[in-house]
């Protein structure tokens, strides 16, 4: 397993260098363009709503590292269900990277004293560590992304279809994130939140499942 | 080297309704160079697949020394299969580096050798930092020649890895091949269609068509059983009663057959109007592969 975490690891360092590049050059972008001061930019948004930007961009990594990544490591006499688990050791670390960015980002504002806090709301409701909402969303987003990209690779339009699976899922995990934020004080969605919730997990353990049989019959070619 | 016994049992594949390997076994011994010969799609590729553990199988069992090679650490980190490298992945272009594929090589291959590693890549003048899909077939070649050679692997199977490849760089992979040879005493499988070439380096050779291992023989023996018998088409057939003929060419009245085996009556022959000559590794193969598609 280690050897497969560390075949993984090779290509995804870069993607946690982007990613926290990224995140470096949006609040450098806000902080400069006078956001902090109330100015209204696209460096506002990103950096109000980063924790959704992140979930694309985790989606994209996790698509990209179930595509060619399994048929190498396969290849080199890589062990199936040692895949799968070095598999989920990269998601864990994309995931707990997203969720420290997010915890992260929203201290700035707090830190240096940024006022207009209405601005960042979003940002400032996902309760950094507090909340699990977050890292679940993530894990949910990146299953379905490493899904997606097993499947591409055997069929199109499994892939297609699964991806449009994973929109839908993502429009859902934004209203659970934004229903769950503290910033709604919104008492009219009843059980809505759990069932999201639930949604999300079963998700998640379903693409899972599905990735485990699909890694576990694949033939290199 | 300690290299154990590959052992193939009872394997059968299909893709979808096709058959492609019927019920097939095969020993590899340690110690040999194997060469796998076989037309396009008589199951070369998925034979190998399978003995690695890289392709499935619907039924059968592939072991070394006694344990299965499915999902076991041990038997896959003894076998090194070298693919050829493809210009494209499923997503696209394939932008790896040649680099990032000797890294995956020494991250897996626990015998991987880094200095002859660098040696042939100088030798060959590969650039690591360039992209496979930038390679040319010969280069790519050169990288799975690469990779097989220092993964220092007691079993190590290369598939078609020569193609691409000039004359000048094909004898210098036969070179290469046998050095290594020499020195560890490794099995090496080598799947080729250029047979003529690589026939001095096999001793042993296994030919697969349609699915089943048709011939696994030393090569000098297997080469030895076959003759062709040429002559005026009466006394060919004369001569040739009660052999078994395996293709047969005429021009007017003049007829060559190819045969395999005959002893005493094959020497007879040699008293008759008749020429008698051996046959290649390369005409053996199409003499038992051909099905008639060679005339």
């Amino acid at each position: 397993m280690v050897k497969t975490f560390r075949f993984l690891l090779q290509f995804a360092w870069i993607n946690l260098g982007t990613i926290l590049g990224f995140a470096l050059i949006v609040t450098a972008g806000a902080w400069l363009t006078g956001v902090p001061q109330g100015a209204d930019n696209l460096f506002r948004t990103y950096f109000s709503m980063f924790p959704l930007l992140t979930l694309i961009v985790l989606f994209i990594y996790a698509f990209a590292l179930c595509t060619s990544n399994l048929n190498l490591a396969l290849s080199f006499g890589a062990r199936r269900r040692d895949f799968f688990w070095a598999v989920q050791g990269i998601l864990l670390v994309y995931a707990g990277t997203a969720w420290a960015l997010q915890l992260a980002m929203s201290s700035i504002p707090v830190l240096f004293h940024w006022p207009q806090t209405e601005l960042w709301l979003f940002l400032m409701s996902l309760g950094g560590f507090h909340s699990g909402y977050y890292p679940l969303v993530c894990l949910t987003i990146l299953a379905l992304g490493c899904l997606c990209g097993l499947v591409f690779v055997r069929s199109k339009f499994w892939g297609v279809m699964v991806m449009l699976v994973t929109i839908l899922i993502g429009i859902a995990a934004t209203a659970l994130l934004m229903i769950t934020g503290d910033f709604t004080h919104i008492q009219l969605w009843n059980d809505l939140p759990i069932l999201l919730f639930l949604g999300m997990a079963a998700a998640m353990a379903l693409g899972e499942w599905i990735i485990w049989r699909t890694i576990r019959r694949f033939m290199v070619r | 080297m300690n290299t154990g016994i590959l052992k193939a049992e009872g394997v059968c594949k299909s893709y979808g309704k096709k058959e492609v390997l019927h019920n097939l076994d095969l020993e590899i011994q340690p110690g040999k160079i194997y060469g796998l010969i076989g037309r396009n799609g008589a199951g070369k590729t998925t034979l190998l697949g399978i003995l690695t553990a890289q392709n499935t199988m619907n039924s059968g069992a592939v072991t070394y020394n006694g344990q299965p090679v499915w999902e076991n650490q041990e038997a896959l980190s003894h076998i090194c299969f070298s693919r050829e490298l493809k210009p494209t992945l499923f997503s696209g272009q394939n932008n790896l580096k040649v680099k990032h594929y000797l890294k995956t090589a020494a991250i897996y291959y626990p015998g991987w050798d880094q200095e002859y590693a660098q040696r042939l890549i100088d030798e060959f003048k590969l650039e690591p930092k360039k992209k496979i899909c930038q390679l040319s077939k010969g280069q790519m070649s050169m990288v799975t020649i690469l990779i097989a050679l220092a993964s220092r692997a007691p079993i190590t199977i290369l598939d078609e890895p020569a193609a691409g490849l000039d004359v000048v760089m094909r004898e210098r992979f036969y070179q290469l091949l046998l050095e290594d040879f020499a020195q560890t005493g490794r099995t090496f499988i080598v799947s080729t269609h250029i047979i003529e070439e690589a026939a001095s380096v096999f001793e042993q050779v296994i030919i697969i068509d349609e699915g089943r291992i048709m011939e696994n023989a030393p090569t000098d023996e297997l080469v030895d059983q076959f003759r062709y018998v040429s002559g005026r088409e009466d006394v060919v057939d004369q001569v040739c009663a009660g052999l078994q003929v395996l293709s047969a060419h005429q021009m007017g009245r003049h007829k060559t057959v190819a045969v395999r085996g005959g002893g005493v009556k094959l020497a007879a022959a040699l008293d008759a109007d008749v020429d008698v000559s051996p046959m290649s590794l390369q005409n053996v193969f199409v003499a038992l592969c051909g099905h008639g598609d060679a005339q």
